[in-house]
């Protein structure tokens, strides 16, 4: 650790270290802060407090070991890490465009679900970390709903795991529409709710209108993407102009604003989880369609045999065996995939050598990026801003450090 | 599988057919010399293009400016490690464009001389989203980029010893104590 | 001055594991709820206040950081429980949960705020990272932060549900109730949650 060995510089500005254990780091993020009174004047940010060696773990586990690995970089959305890293994999195995319908249509609605439960811990320790403290428990509240459907799944509350190459690893269950409907009914007031304790309020707004603008080129320059990025004026979103997972057939709006500052993420970050609940409620209707449709590619390279199989064929136990422990080898190549995270483009690149272990797994996590500007925006402001605009950019050290 | 190399498609222009407009990875082969697509399977069906080191802050630069599609957004920068290629560290770029949502991905490979690091020129000065991701290479695999403005490790200890993602690096895997005797004590 | 009677009746419930802190004898000192007279030592009146009050100190470092919030808030309210004044200063708070994976460049900053906490002073370490590194044995991570800070309970998960955490605070409570807190050294010996 690099401690501050003054506390003062010659000129007499006091130097600050912020984290990394810090109620508003949201994570174990380190700042440096150089302040003159109350201004500060220069940030330099320190992270890799949570360095996990991700990268180099997939290098040594095969493409089905790798997956459990890919839940714990973004922590508050590990469906959108899974998702990337799986649509990687299938681009690898050229099976892409083959997987089923009903495992697309789940995937959308959990990535859907999964930006909810971003944006609610998100707005929820903004507003603590702003003063406001009612919304960090309303937000938890419709929170727990969407980790009840998790668990529902899955059986695990936040990593769940759920997809594979080639689809998800089970059908969903029968009263997961019933869930959803439930959540898809009650979240729009909620919205309402949350908005009517921030948005018209005076302390929130003065601490938020203007505060850490930052601006279509600044934005472009530092690599931005995500609400952030949308805030500033760019229309940019995976989901749109890059579709996947069948998403150009859903209709939704790109929620974007002009402003770039504080409160402008924060109107965008509202709007997109009303456009979530709306994506949800078109998918939970497809679903009902889809009953009993595959959710699984039928790929002997890939897939795993059915289980009545394994018990009564021999080849079927062979083959089950030889891709638990040796995993499904691709050719060699490159493939690199992009998801619209809570947070912006998360990507996975995927190198292989065409040995059953991936060559190289890269992450490429938005928060990383987004992170960058802030040491340039908060240059010059004030030291209760900073906290302001730590919270808005809405960084996971998890996938900064990976 | 394997792309075929473009460059014919980009001479040949005076048959009877009109040829196609050249694609950006034509132009970049154009005009930087030594570039060229590699034979290499790219799943994503993204447009591919190798760069020699020297040349890479000037393609980078071209093609965010000059460039028919402009390449605003600069998505990625990640490294990798061959130890059997004659060129083992390899940088990559992916770039993409706003207006027509096209991507394209510039590599760059260099060979390290001895126990010297291997160099690649930065591309920070022009790009301010390169800086972190360049900082992560250098700390990650050990690629020094000249003229970056604020070359130090990132992710790992200051005083942390090896690049931990060159695959001469040990996984650092510890063998794990599935059980211990209470009576024992040890 | 009443002492709900499921305290006792939980610790003396504590399974018999090597390292398991034994609660005394009821009749070492106990508070006869009855009549209305309380009968007790100083020593078991401070344990007793001890802990019933716990301290945590708001320090998360990953995923399991969000389930120690989940805790916190509005399903599982750890307040019921007597810890939920989470402070953001070590020098404020007594229990040190140790929420996520440790990394060796972190591992320095936990010892110091763990040696910055005043005594008496518990760690729970919550979540697989923690406790063994879970699914991450590699070069980054510190393969247990026992290695660095002694720890009171362990509790299994990735990352453990917020009633697995509750449940290890419930253990560690009862761990400080029946501690000797006067003149010796708080003992050590560490209690597993069952998952």
């Amino acid at each position: 650790m690099v401690m501050l060995e003054e506390t003062r510089t010659e000129s007499g500005r006091m130097l600050l270290n912020m984290g990394p254990q810090h109620p508003s780091t949201h994570g174990v993020l380190r700042l440096m802060l150089e302040l003159e009174g109350e201004n500060v004047t220069q940030c330099i940010p320190d992270m890799g407090y949570l360095h996990t060696g991700i990268e180099k773990m997939c290098e040594a586990r095969n493409y089905h070991q790798a997956l459990v690995l890919t839940d714990r970089i973004d922590y508050l959305a590990p469906i959108t890490n899974n998702l990337s890293y799986i649509m990687a994999c299938e681009k690898l195995f050229d099976v892409g465009d083959k997987v089923p319908e009903r495992a697309q249509v789940v995937r959308v609605m959990l990535s859907e679900l999964t930006r909810i439960a971003s944006h609610l811990i998100w707005l929820g320790t903004h507003a603590l970390d702003l003063g406001a403290m009612t919304v960090f428990m309303y937000c938890w509240r419709e929170r727990e709903q969407i980790l009840d459907i998790m668990e529902n799944i899955s059986g695990v509350r936040m990593m769940t795991s759920f997809m594979r190459i080639g689809g998800l690893v089970a059908d969903v269950p029968d009263d997961f529409a019933g869930l959803v409907a439930e959540f898809v009914r009650i979240m729009p007031r909620k919205i309402d709710e949350y908005e009517t304790l921030l948005s018209r309020n005076p302390i929130f707004i003065d601490r938020t209108r203007g505060v850490g603008v930052i601006t279509r080129d600044g934005a472009l320059e530092y690599g931005f993407s995500g609400s952030c990025l949308r805030a500033s004026g760019v229309e940019f979103d995976v989901r749109v102009n890059l579709p996947y997972c069948a998403y150009e057939t859903y209709d939704f709006d790109v929620a974007w604003s002009k402003e770039g500052d504080v409160y402008a993420r924060y109107m965008v970050r509202m709007r997109e989880m009303r456009e979530s609940v709306r994506i949800i409620d078109q998918g939970a209707k497809r679903l009902l369609v889809l009953n009993g449709a595959p959710i699984r590619l039928d790929d002997p390279r890939i897939t795993f045999p059915k289980r009545e199989k394994i018990h009564s064929s021999m080849e079927s136990l062979i083959h089950h065996f030889k891709l638990v422990s040796e995993g499904p080898v691709p050719l060699p190549g490159e493939a690199y995939a992009a998801v619209e995270s809570p947070r912006g483009e998360q990507a996975t690149y995927i190198m292989s050598d065409g040995s059953n272990k991936p060559h190289r797994v890269r992450f490429r996590g938005p928060s990383f990026y987004n992170l960058q500007v802030l040491q340039h925006t908060i240059a010059g402001g004030l030291v209760a801003d900073v906290v302001a605009c730590i919270g808005s950019i809405d960084i996971v050290l998890g996938e900064i450090d990976r | 599988m394997v792309q075929q190399p473009p460059s014919e498609g980009a001479t040949q222009g005076d048959d009877e057919t009109p040829p196609p407009p050249p694609t950006d990875i034509d132009l970049v082969i154009e005009r930087f010399p030594g570039s060229f697509v590699p034979s290499w399977r790219y799943a994503d069906q993204m447009p591919t293009v190798r760069v020699l080191p020297e040349h890479i802050r000037e393609a980078i630069s071209w093609l965010r400016h000059e460039c028919q599609t402009r390449y605003d957004m600069l998505v990625d920068v990640g490294g990798s490690h061959w130890p059997d290629r004659d060129e083992p560290f390899e940088v990559t770029y992916i770039l993409h464009s706003m207006t027509t949502n096209a991507r394209i991905r510039v590599k760059c490979a260099v060979a390290a001389h001895g126990d010297e690091l291997p160099v690649i020129p930065s591309i920070a000065l022009i790009w301010a989203a390169a800086n972190w991701p360049e900082r992560e290479i250098y700390d990650m695999f050990g690629v020094e980029f000249t003229d970056h403005p604020d070359l130090r490790r990132i992710l790992t200890p200051n005083d942390w010893e090896g690049h931990p993602l060159r695959k001469d690096f040990p996984l650092g895997e510890e063998p794990v104590e599935f059980y211990r005797s209470a009576s024992a004590g040890a | 001055m009443t002492v709900p009677f499921s305290r006792w009746m939980r610790a003396s419930d504590s399974p018999e594991q090597p390292g398991a802190v034994r609660p005394q004898a009821l009749d070492a000192g106990g508070f006869s709820g009855a009549s209305g007279v309380a009968l007790t030592t100083v020593d078991r009146a401070v344990g007793w206040a001890r802990a019933n009050s716990i301290w945590p100190m708001l320090f998360g470092l990953a995923c399991c950081a969000i389930e120690m919030m989940a805790m916190s808030a509005a399903k599982h309210d750890v307040s019921r429980f007597g810890a939920e004044v989470f402070r953001s200063s070590p020098r404020q708070s007594d229990l040190m949960i140790v929420a996520g994976r440790l990394s060796k460049k972190m591992a320095p900053v936990l010892r110091r705020l763990y040696d910055q906490m005043p005594e008496p002073k518990w760690v729970l370490s919550m979540g697989a990272c923690a406790s063994c590194s879970g699914v991450y044995n590699n070069y980054a991570l510190v393969q247990g932060v026992d290695r660095i800070v002694p720890v009171d309970v362990y509790v299994p998960g990735c990352p453990p549900r917020p009633e697995a955490v509750i449940d290890g605070l419930i253990k560690l409570q009862a761990k400080i109730e029946y501690d000797k807190q006067f003149g010796k050294q708080f003992e050590r010996a560490p209690v597993t949650v069952k998952a």
